[in-house]
């Protein structure tokens, strides 16, 4: 073989040249259905950098397109309905992503203009240096600590030696370590944690894999609804009450006053449609729910009393970014305190 | 099994300019082709085929009608089929833009997901077989990439996931990247080996009957190494079909994944086994597709 090796030096040079252009060529893919290139220039609507659209001048917004991002099939949808209060010529396109750290990185990218985050990732990202900021609030509530219906655990401390599956770190393990502290008890010291996705955990909890775990919606209403699982109260008592999500806009994004006022507007109506005045329109979350999600009608009759669509920030939510900071500090997650004030970016919120 | 090789010569009996076709292998005159036992006939294979699968659906049916399992771990098979029609023909009625849908949206899922599977896959054709005869055929690059070809390929995709998202972003890119790096390395072993296997006497016969060494590759190394290269391409196939569903992680609203993603976060069990389901069928008639594609590139040999 040696001596009738039919590819040169020169010739597997050539041939390696070719297969990496290929591998480039690939990767880059096409531009058709393309989230990170569908040719978003929101900057081009810059036209007076810290504004708010409240004078005179109305600005426009043709061929522009804003990315932003949402759970696949979860409570906290409100973009869904950005569109129907959209600017002319403003294009919503949302995009379903898995975690808080995806829409962080996508934003960091470029790839998202505005999206949804949590207190967690809020201030993981404020300590790592991303220059992300929030513009509104997106939603509250959606959380919830299940039980097992014959697990014997009707309160937090009733934990005590249990096993509780526990997702990844997100609002969810900071309102249970919250809940703990406050009866003395520690996670993994006291309670047993598994960490579990959150999609996974109502299977585990039918299967009695855990005794308990603290999740998101919907999968927390489907244990309810089919019997498996009780809801542990106070979950909403903690410091950081029911903060869900907050609405972020990307570095680069945050001089277009305009475009920020449009989005927020946005978020505004879509949140006012899903929860007027802080109350959920059942016929409008039966709309999202069961027929573009096709929850089961149990589940979404259940589901309504633990969610909700927001826009408003206030010093209630702002007192709850400090509580969350104070025990990711206290807990090790975060070794340096914050500046929460250059995490806001507040000033295009539109007046009650 | 005794066999004979064909002879080498041109048909006009020109050796001094003979060309070596293909190694080809012959049953010796008069004896059996394969010494195997004899199996079913094409027909009552397929049907001997479907009596695993038949039994677990009935015993699947049977546990659920009785209550063993729960419905919430494992949909009754008529829920699941019901879904699968309604994922299939139902029709699709919702208004938002972003929704990932289920119902009749069957066919733009599976549009999306072939899609991305056919343009990585064939990618990974074009990279992996040269590659693989580079690594086959010359000592330089084998000792120079070789190292390298077998670390990454001991990378799962899903631990692609997070650098592929990092580095092409959410959407397309990311998406076929990583279907591409399912598919690349079964190829790239594949070929390596059975071009690095070559008989040494094909070689030297091919040398002997006037064969110019630059054309080698292509009159002797590559015919001979057909078999193993097309074995390589289905393993590849379906590794990088496998790989759809992680390359689906990457904000796609369309594709068999992203629906089966987005009905894993609302715990909808029957909808992920459709999907489950359609992964399976398809991946069963892609391979056959390809077999029958491959099968007259490589009818010489009994591979």
């Amino acid at each position: 073989m040696t001596d009738d090796s039919p590819l040169s030096r020169r010739r597997f040079l050539g041939l390696a040249a070719a297969g990496a252009g290929a591998i480039a060529l690939g990767a880059c893919g096409d531009d058709e259905g393309d989230a990170a290139s569908t040719g978003t220039s929101p900057t081009s609507t810059s036209s007076g950098a810290g504004t708010a659209t409240t004078g005179a001048r109305t600005p426009s917004f043709d061929g522009v397109t804003v990315t932003t991002a949402v759970y696949a099939r979860n409570h906290a949808s409100s973009p869904l309905f950005w569109q129907r209060f959209a600017p002319e010529g403003l294009t919503v396109e949302v995009i379903p992503i898995t975690s808080g750290t995806e829409a962080n990185q996508a934003m960091e990218a470029g790839d998202l203009d505005f999206a949804l985050m949590g207190p967690y990732n809020s201030l993981i990202e404020a300590e790592q240096g991303f220059g992300s900021r929030i513009v509104s609030m997106l939603s509250r509530q959606g959380i919830g600590l299940i039980a097992g219906a014959d697990a014997g655990i009707s309160s937090v401390a009733d934990l005590a030696g249990k096993r509780i599956a526990v997702p990844p770190p997100g609002v969810q393990v900071l309102v249970l370590t919250s809940l703990l502290e406050e009866v003395g008890l520690t996670l993994d010291r006291d309670v047993t944690s598994v960490p579990l996705g959150y999609a996974d955990h109502a299977a585990a909890l039918e299967r009695g894999d855990v005794d308990a775990y603290m999740g998101t919606e919907p999968p927390c209403t489907t244990s309810i609804v089919s019997g498996a699982g009780v809801r542990v109260p106070g979950v909403y008592d903690t410091a950081i009450g029911d903060f869900n999500t907050a609405l972020w806009v990307r570095p680069g994004l945050q001089e277009d006053g305009d475009l920020i006022a449009a989005v927020v507007a946005m978020q505004r109506d879509a949140a006012e449609l899903l929860t007027p005045g802080g109350r959920n329109d059942p016929d409008v979350w039966r709309q999202l729910l069961v027929e573009e999600f096709e929850y089961e009608v149990p589940v979404y009759e259940e589901v309504l009393a633990n969610i909700g669509a927001e826009w408003r920030f206030g010093d209630d939510r702002k007192a709850a970014m400090e509580a969350a900071a104070e025990l990711m500090l206290r807990s090790g997650v975060l070794t340096t305190e914050p500046d929460l004030d250059r995490l806001y970016l507040l000033d295009f919120l539109p007046e009650e | 099994m005794a066999r004979v090789q064909a002879p080498l010569t041109r048909p006009d009996g020109d050796e001094s300019t003979a060309t070596l076709r293909a190694p080809v292998t012959l049953p010796a005159p008069g004896g059996p082709r394969h010494d195997r036992p004899s199996g079913p006939t094409a027909g009552s294979a397929w049907l001997l085929g479907l009596v695993v699968p038949a039994a677990l659906v009935a015993a699947w049916a049977v546990a659920s009608g009785a209550g063993w399992i729960s419905p919430r771990i494992l949909p009754p098979p008529g829920e699941v089929l019901d879904a699968a029609w309604r994922f299939a023909f139902g029709s699709d009625t919702r208004s938002l833009p972003g929704v990932v849908p289920f119902e009749g949206a069957g066919g733009r899922h599976v549009a999306a997901s072939l899609r991305r599977w056919v343009v990585a896959y064939l990618l990974a054709l074009g990279v992996g077989i040269p590659l693989g005869l580079g690594l086959g055929l010359s000592p330089w690059c084998r000792r120079l990439l070789d190292p390298l070809v077998q670390a990454l390929r001991s990378i799962p995709v899903t631990a692609w996931l997070p650098i592929s998202l990092a580095w092409f972003g959410l959407g397309e890119g990311s998406a076929r990247s990583l279907v591409f790096l399912g598919a690349v390395f079964p190829v790239v072993v594949a070929t390596a080996d059975a071009s690095s296997r070559v008989p040494a006497t094909l070689v030297e016969t091919a040398r002997m009957l006037g064969t110019p060494r630059r054309a080698l590759a292509r009159r002797v190394y590559v015919p001979a190494a057909l078999p193993g290269i097309v074995t390589g391409m289905r393993l590849g196939l379906t590794l990088g079909w496998m790989s759809v569903i992680v390359g689906e992680l990457t904000g796609q609203r369309e594709g068999v994944g992203a629906m089966m993603f987005a009905a894993r976060a609302a715990v909808q069990i029957d909808q992920i086994l459709v999907g489950m389901a359609t992964f399976a069928v398809i991946g069963l008639l892609g391979d056959l597709l390809l077999r029958a594609m491959t099968r007259p590139l490589i009818r010489w040999s009994d591979a």
